[in-house]
């Protein structure tokens, strides 16, 4: 087990080391990096001199040396437009972000296995039948697109909630209803297929012949063996929905890292941008890793080699 | 250990071996399977009326007319005008030509990227096999949107650039998959057998992995479509990707987000006309999945 946790470290750090290499090079993919800097009526002298004070005119290993070492101190340069550190910038508008992915993960997750198992259990009923619609036209509808929608009706049309920003319980329903969307209607869709199959399984059939009520039989025999596709497909979603924030925020105006790194492409703020697609992936993988270790808590068969 | 459940298709039948018996098991599925048959005729649908809706489309997509600002969906103006007077109906049409050909182009090209990279890794293993599961990994951990996203505002926008965004962003989904299929048909008796008689190699992974590799392809293919278009959608809408005047789902919403409090139908219809676009699509890759892989998960 120690082993394990140790090489999946690695490996994350060797995912995060990798993911700088690709920030890095990110930005050279059109060709010269001063363009994405500068704005875009730059005489070529001021072009040149940005050129200079960014250092792009140095050999590209240096600068390379230079990126590296600068990040592992959490140095990923000035925001231009700001004037600050990039990183404190980015981490700041960290947490609004994380509570809303968690809101929406946790809302997923309570609607989601409910109706799923429902939906196995009854299989064909009218309920199921919702239940499926319903997941089908979550997994088609654009979360913006649904994220303008409610706005229209609760904010503008029923005067129920704010249209957007950052505050109390009334300013997260809608941003958390459309970030969780999707993820509930994939949730669903897998507990509900999960438990169809486990339902037939032998253990299952012989605790109901033993007599356990069918509620126990459900969710203490059948839904913790389902369990584990759930936890794999989780962290997949997890990073759809640090993806998805960047769209949302921007709907809600949610003071968020998504929020800041479209806002920061649009000024062509690229040390805060890089900054904060690091953020993200390094999230992702670490939430990833816990998820790894986590299998073997939950399904004791498991061992790590 | 739990036995693993047997091959069971959605509709209870035990699998039987794919082959010639796939298209009368397609129909039969299609037949059977409601949600599938809606998808189908969604999808043609909407693809029939891309390519030959301009034709019947009354108006000019960006012409301006400004005695018709912001009317609400009339007898003339199906679904309305928007902040130019331009035919919202007309644009949605013209758009899905773009949303579209950015869904198709971009399977079809970073589909054959990923694949060709995933069989080939998954076929030679030992370093190279490394390496490309590293890479892989690594751009899973960037959220693809905010992957694309950020590529777009490095490369440019426009509609080639956007392309270029989201096969850059999109392939390793590919390389993924076709390489754990790749592995597992690998130890199969038959690749075995060609490898033992001496065939070349890559006449092997031509002849008999990529025949097997065709039904999950086709199936997150299929599932991708919709994904990639979603993904043009977003990326318009927050100004980058297809910019105004050519009409696009996306930045059609972007522009109607300004009149929302009061004509809420800029934004709903081309809205609309992607979910339903996805919806079929997706209704048409469950249907594909069924019939030919159902325990397929991309």
């Amino acid at each position: 087990m120690r082993l394990y946790v140790i090489q999946r470290g690695l490996q994350v750090l060797l995912v995060i080391f990798l993911s700088l290499n690709a920030v890095f090079f990110m930005t050279r993919l059109a060709g010269d990096p001063t363009l994405l800097y500068v704005p875009q009526n730059a005489s070529p002298a001021e072009v040149a001199k940005i050129r200079h004070e960014l250092g792009f005119d140095r050999p590209l290993y240096i600068q390379y040396r230079d990126f590296m070492k600068r990040a592992v101190h959490g140095d990923f340069g000035q925001s231009l437009r700001y004037q600050e550190p990039a990183l404190p910038l980015v981490l700041q508008r960290f947490p609004a972000t994380a509570e809303l992915a968690a809101c929406a993960f946790i809302f997923s997750l309570l609607v989601a296995i409910p109706v799923g198992v429902v939906g196995a259990s009854r299989r064909g009923s009218v309920l199921d039948a919702i239940g499926v619609v319903s997941t089908v036209i979550g997994q088609a509808v654009p979360g913006f697109w649904l994220g303008l929608i409610l706005i229209y009706f609760l904010s503008v049309k029923l005067h129920l909630l704010p249209t957007g920003g950052y505050g109390g319980f009334k300013h997260f329903v809608m941003p958390t209803l459309t970030l969780a969307a999707y993820t509930t209607a994939q949730f669903t869709r897998l507990t509900r297929s999960t438990m169809i199959d486990v339902l037939s399984e032998d253990y299952v059939r012989t605790a109901r012949s033993k007599g356990v009520t069918d509620r126990r039989a459900l969710y203490k025999h059948a839904l913790r063996n389902a369990v584990i596709p759930l936890i794999t497909i989780a962290g997949l979603q997890l990073g759809r929905m640090l993806g998805g924030v960047v769209v949302i925020e921007t709907v809600f105006s949610w003071p968020g890292l998504g929020r800041l790194i479209v806002q920061a492409l649009l000024n062509r703020d690229f040390t805060v941008v890089l900054a904060g697609v690091l953020l993200t992936s390094v999230t992702y993988s670490i939430i990833n890793f816990i998820i790894d270790l986590s299998y073997g808590y939950v399904d004791p068969r498991i061992r790590y080699g | 250990m739990a036995r693993p459940p047997a091959r069971v298709t959605s509709s209870g039948q035990p699998e039987e071996r794919r082959g010639s018996r796939t298209r009368t098991r397609a129909l039969r599925a299609l037949r059977r399977n409601p949600a599938g048959s809606l998808g189908l005729i969604i999808t043609v649908v909407v693809v029939l009326g891309a390519i030959f809706g301009p034709l019947f489309a009354p108006y000019n997509p960006t012409a301006a007319d400004l005695n018709a600002v912001l009317s609400p969906p009339s007898a003339t103006h199906l679904l309305g005008t928007d902040q130019l007077g331009r035919d919202i109906l007309t644009r949605i049409i013209y758009g899905a030509r773009v949303s579209l050909l950015i869904g198709f182009l971009t399977v079809a090209i970073a589909g054959t990227i990923g694949t060709i990279i995933g069989t080939i890794a998954g076929y030679v293993g030992g370093w190279l096999d490394t390496v490309v599961m590293r890479i892989v990994d690594v751009q899973l951990s960037f959220p693809f949107i905010l992957l694309a996203l950020t590529i777009n505002a490095i490369v440019g926008i426009g509609f080639r650039n956007i392309l270029v965004s989201l096969v850059l962003a999109g392939w390793v989904v590919y390389a993924r998959v076709a390489r754990a299929e790749t592995l597992k048909i690998k130890e199969r008796e038959f690749v075995e057998a060609a490898r033992g008689l001496g065939g070349n190699d890559l006449r092997i992974i031509f002849r008999h992995v990529v025949p097997m590799l065709l039904p999950p392809m086709i199936i997150l293919s299929t599932l991708q479509v919709a994904q990639f278009m979603v993904a043009e959608a977003a990326i318009s809408f927050l100004g980058f990707g297809i910019q105004p005047p050519t009409p696009a789902w996306g930045n059609m919403m972007a522009d109607g987000r300004d009149y929302l409090f009061t004509s809420p139908w800029l934004v709903t219809f081309p809205g609309l006309a992607l979910a339903i676009t996805v919806l079929g699509i997706n209704l048409l890759g469950d249907w594909f999945r069924d019939v030919l892989d159902p325990r397929f998960q991309p």
